[in-house]
């Protein structure tokens, strides 16, 4: 791999991460341990049951919080440390939409390029092209509040993408919606990734949403560690339902499946 | 000052007959009385000081209320600290800055002539209080329903300003 390439690569090494829980005193742990590297251009998705640590790992690398141990490094910096250096470069999508109730669309998704800076005219262009190209030209000065579920995770999309970021990462981001709207807006979201050339990582609970998307499924237990990590196109369609069953153990089980950890180097 | 002193006990007398919360407008007036020579300025201290901390609490409240999810969301787009507080914090709590003042309106006009009872020789309050010492009762009712005029005009423009900045609610 170029040193180019290699870039953007997201360091994931022996990341922990512990809290302390106000009311109790106890520390929980949800992340036990992490290593793994995203190379720049991979689309990953990380499956794993509900509290199993995903959106702690994500709060982490998008640099809210500090890890107890360990890193994540992108270029050799940590999000963490080095926030101001991220602005513009990492884009998140949440579950819910978490536009700004009282911007309308357009504003909500120029929220970010005046974060950056950007001179207006520039703003506005980038936010109606994103806009327009998931559908929503016409609803420019609507806010939130009047909108659907599903437009309004468009909107989350155009925010995400408008700020032009090296990394994409969607939490949950389609999981609340219905079957249709859903499928139709991972979509959108997985050609503009694939058209952008984006590092993208997509955290679900749902087993066929991170197979049907994903080049590479992580596996995650609870609290979170690796139990396996591989390349979907190793496998065959044919073989998928053995795989989905194989991942269901896994994820019962929450122990390492080794047949299962092949961090994509030797594609079956 | 010893004038000043039975003005100042004078007014405690008077508060303490208007039935106003002792604790706070009581020795209030009778500060105000003892600090500050010009009348229109002890009743601005008086208003100041009783409104003030509910208009600050409830500010803080709203404030604190800004979903953790808006805060997350709007910090991983690495904002200044001043543009955090001017794109999230600040339009966060427009709605529970207006509803304070919709509250503090009443309270404010409430306790403005409660001091003007005490501290002044002219507004609305003094002149209620001249008609009650003069048993004119037409007076009296004249007075509170200019009171009442002027509350109903102020939550009108609160109103709105409300509509106008919180057109979103709608």
């Amino acid at each position: 791999m170029s040193a180019a390439l290699a870039l953007h690569d997201i360091h994931v090494r022996g990341l922990r991460k512990a809290f302390r829980q106000k009311g109790s005193g106890v520390t929980v742990v949800a992340i036990e341990r992490l290593d793994f590297t995203v190379r720049r251009g991979e689309v990953v998705a990380i499956v794993g049951k509900t509290g199993c640590g995903k959106s702690t790992f994500f709060n982490v690398l998008i640099g809210l919080e500090p890890p107890t141990e360990g890193s994540i490094e992108i270029d050799g910096r940590t999000p963490y440390g080095d926030f101001d250096h991220f602005r513009g470069r990492i884009g998140i999508i949440f579950q819910q939409d978490r536009l700004l109730p009282w911007r309308t669309l357009l504003d909500n998704v120029t929220l970010g390029l005046e974060i950056m800076g950007l001179p207006p005219a520039e703003r506005r262009a980038r936010a109606e092209h994103w806009l327009s190209r998931l559908g929503l030209d016409g609803f420019l000065r609507a806010f939130p509040g009047e909108l659907s579920g599903g437009m309004r995770q468009r909107a989350a999309l155009a925010r995400a993408f408008a700020v032009n970021p090296e990394i994409l990462l969607a939490d949950e981001a389609f999981g609340h919606l219905d079957e249709v709207t859903a499928r139709q807006i991972r979509g959108q979201f997985f050609d503009m990734v694939r058209d952008e050339k984006k590092t993208a990582i997509l955290v679900t609970h749902q087993l066929e949403e991170a197979i049907e998307t994903g080049d590479r499924l992580l596996v995650f237990g609870r609290p979170a560690t690796v139990l396996a990590d591989l390349r979907l196109e190793a496998w065959k369609p044919h073989e998928l339902a053995d795989l989905r069953a194989r991942i269901q153990a896994t994820l019962q089980d929450n122990q390492p499946d080794p047949q299962l950890i092949r961090s994509g180097e030797t594609p079956r | 000052m010893a004038e000043r002193q039975s003005e100042a006990v004078e007014a405690v007398d008077v508060v303490h007959g208007g039935r106003w919360p002792k604790e706070t407008i009581v020795s209030l007036a009778a500060f105000a009385v003892l600090w500050f020579r010009l009348r229109e300025v002890r009743i601005a201290f008086i208003l100041v000081v009783v409104c003030a901390p509910i208009f600050t609490i409830d500010t803080l409240d709203g404030m604190r209320g800004v979903s953790k999810d808006l805060r997350d969301m709007v910090r991983a787009l690495r904002p200044t600290a001043r543009q955090f507080f001017v794109k999230l914090i600040l339009p966060a709590t427009i709605p529970a800055i207006l509803t304070s003042w919709k509250v503090n309106l009443s309270l404010s006009i409430r306790v403005v002539t409660m001091a003007e009872l005490v501290g002044a020789t002219s507004g609305i309050g003094y002149a209620l209080m001249q008609a009650n010492e003069t048993f004119s009762v037409a007076d009296v009712f004249a007075w509170t329903v200019v009171l009442v005029l002027i509350l109903m005009l102020a939550q009108m423009i609160v109103t709105g300003v409300e509509r106008r900045l919180l057109v979103w609610r709608e």
